[in-house]
C-alpha cells in the first residue's frame, strides 16, 4: 500500500524513547489541574447551561428565518397596503415604485404593455377617486341646464373648473401614462398582426379600446369620449395623440382664476 | 468502571466521575499539548480549558458509538489551534535585547552534538515539524486508527497517512544519526 508504515516497525518501535520524559504531568500538578477544573464545573453548574453545537445552529437559522419573514411581511404588507393609494398619500410613492418593479420585471414586450396599459388605468381610477374627494364649491355647481354656474364659462369641462394642483399634477401623470401605454400597446398589436396572431391582436386592439375610453371619460388625451379619432398611425406603428390646447391641462393662469374663487384654494 | 460507564455518569452531572475520566487523559493529553506548546504554565491552562470544554460539551454528546477519548483529542486539538489563533491575533511585544541574541554562536547542531546519543535523538524529535510529532503520538502511542487521526486534525485519510510517512522517514534519519 502506498505510504505504508509497515516498513517501520523499529522506528515505530524508538518513538516511546524519543519523546522527553520531563514532557509528562507531575502528580501534583495533575491534582493542582484537576482542583481548579472541578471547581469551574461547580461554578458553572450554577451559572451557565451548556448548548450544543445543532442547538445553537438551529436557533441561529430560525433567528435568520424569522427575520427574514419579518422584513418580506413588512415589505409585501407595505406594497399591498399601497395598492389603495392615491396621489397625496403617504403610500402613493411605494405604489409607483412597486409598479416600476412589476415593469422591469416583465419578461416580454406583450407583458409589458399589458401592465402599462393596466397601470394607466390605475392612474385613471386615482384621477376619478381624487375628484370625489374634492369638495365641489356652490359657486360652480352646475345648474339645472347642466352648466357651471359663476365665472366659468358652459364650454369649459366640468373637470378642469375643480382642479387642485394635486389633481393637476395628477391629470399630467395619468395623460403620459396613457400616451405610453397606447404607444406600447399599438406597437405590440403591430408586431402580433405581422406575426400573424391575429386573435392576441384582437385581444390588444380590444384594450387599446377601453384604455381610450376610459381616458376620454376623463378628458384625457384630447378631452372627448370619441379621442380615438385622434391618433393617428404615422407609418411604423408610431402614435402621437393630437392634443386639443384647450382641454389636457390647466393653464396656470386659468388655474390662479380658479383658486381666486372662494371655496377653490387648495388649504 | 469501564470509560463508557463514567462517560454517562458524567453526562448525568457527577463530577466525581468526570474527576476520574480527567485521571485516566489528563496525562495523555498533556503529552500531546506539549507537542505544539512549548511554555509549560500554558500547556497546563490550555489542559483545563480542555476538560472544562469536555463537561461543557457531556449534555450533547451522543453515546452511540462513541469514541470518547478520540471526542477528547479532537476537543484538545481545537483548544489548541484556538490558543494559537489568539497569539496570533494579539502578539505580544517582546524586547530584541532580552530575547535575541542575534551576534550570538548558538547551534542546534553543535548543542545536539554535546548531547548523549539518546538525549540527542529526543532533542531532534522535537526538532519535527509539531504535525508529524502529532500524528505520531496519536497513531502509535495513542493508537488511535487513521481514520481517528484524520478526524481529529481535522484532515483527510490520504493527508495523515502521507504526513505519517514522512515522520517516520524523518524518525528514520534520527536514529541512523543522520539528523
Amino acid at each position: 500500500m502506498i505510504f505504508s508504515a509497515k516498513k517501520f516497525k523499529k522506528e515505530v518501535q524508538a518513538l516511546p524513547k524519543l519523546i522527553p520524559a520531563a514532557d509528562a504531568l507531575t502528580s501534583q500538578d495533575q491534582a493542582r489541574i484537576k482542583q481548579n477544573i472541578l471547581l469551574a464545573i461547580a461554578r458553572q453548574d450554577v451559572t451557565e447551561t451548556p448548548v450544543g453545537f445543532w442547538t445553537r445552529r438551529r436557533q441561529l437559522i430560525l433567528r435568520y428565518t424569522v427575520s427574514a419573514a419579518a422584513v418580506f411581511s413588512l415589505v409585501a404588507g407595505t406594497a399591498f397596503a399601497s395598492s389603495n393609494a392615491i396621489p397625496g398619500d403617504l403610500l402613493y410613492p411605494v405604489k409607483i415604485t412597486t409598479e416600476k418593479v412589476q415593469l422591469s420585471l416583465a419578461s416580454s414586450d406583450q407583458s409589458k404593455a399589458v401592465l402599462e396599459a393596466q397601470f394607466a388605468r390605475q392612474r385613471i381610477v386615482e384621477l376619478q377617486k381624487l375628484a370625489a374627494q374634492t369638495p365641489v364649491p356652490t359657486a360652480i355647481m352646475p345648474n339645472a341646464s347642466g352648466n357651471p354656474v359663476g365665472l366659468i364659462s358652459s364650454s369649459t369641462p366640468p373637470a378642469l373648473t375643480i382642479q387642485t394642483p394635486l389633481e393637476t399634477q395628477a391629470r399630467i401623470q395619468a395623460n403620459m401614462e396613457v400616451n405610453d401605454a397606447l404607444t406600447a400597446l399599438k406597437s405590440v398589436q403591430a408586431k402580433l398582426q405581422s406575426r400573424g396572431d391575429n386573435k392576441d391582436a384582437q385581444i390588444i386592439a380590444g384594450s387599446i379600446l377601453n384604455l381610450q375610453n376610459q381616458a376620454g371619460a376623463q378628458h384625457l388625451l384630447g378631452g372627448s369620449n370619441n379621442n380615438q379619432n385622434n391618433y393617428k398611425d404615422h407609418g411604423q406603428n408610431q402614435y402621437k395623440p393630437t392634443r386639443s390646447p384647450a382641454a389636457t391641462t390647466t393653464r396656470p393662469s386659468q388655474l390662479r382664476k380658479l383658486n381666486d374663487l372662494p371655496g377653490l384654494r387648495p388649504d | 468502571m469501564d470509560i463508557d460507564e463514567l462517560v454517562l455518569q458524567a453526562k448525568q452531572g457527577k463530577a466525581e466521575a468526570f474527576g476520574q475520566l480527567y485521571d485516566l487523559f489528563a496525562q495523555r493529553i498533556f503529552k500531546y499539548i506539549r507537542i505544539k506548546i512549548q511554555d509549560r504554565q500554558q500547556a497546563e491552562d490550555i489542559l483545563q480549558d480542555i476538560f472544562i470544554k469536555a463537561y461543557k460539551g457531556l449534555p450533547v454528546l451522543r453515546t452511540d458509538h462513541l469514541n470518547f477519548p478520540a471526542w477528547l483529542y479532537k476537543i484538545a486539538a481545537n483548544t489548541v489551534n484556538d490558543h494559537f489563533r489568539k497569539t496570533y491575533r494579539a502578539p505580544t511585544v517582546i524586547g530584541m535585547d532580552e530575547e535575541f541574541d542575534i551576534a550570538g554562536n548558538y547551534s542546534v547542531e553543535r548543542e545536539i552534538q554535546s548531547l548523549s546519543d539518546g538525549e540527542s535523538m529526543q532533542k531532534a524529535f522535537t526538532q519535527l515539524p509539531p504535525l508529524y510529532k502529532q500524528v505520531l503520538e496519536l497513531r502509535f502511542l495513542q493508537e488511535f486508527s487513521l481514520s481517528e487521526v484524520a478526524k481529529i486534525l481535522g484532515k483527510s485519510n490520504l493527508a495523515v497517512r502521507l504526513i505519517q510517512f514522512r515522520a517516520l522517514k524523518k524518525v528514520r534519519l534520527i536514529l541512523n544519526n543522520d539528523l
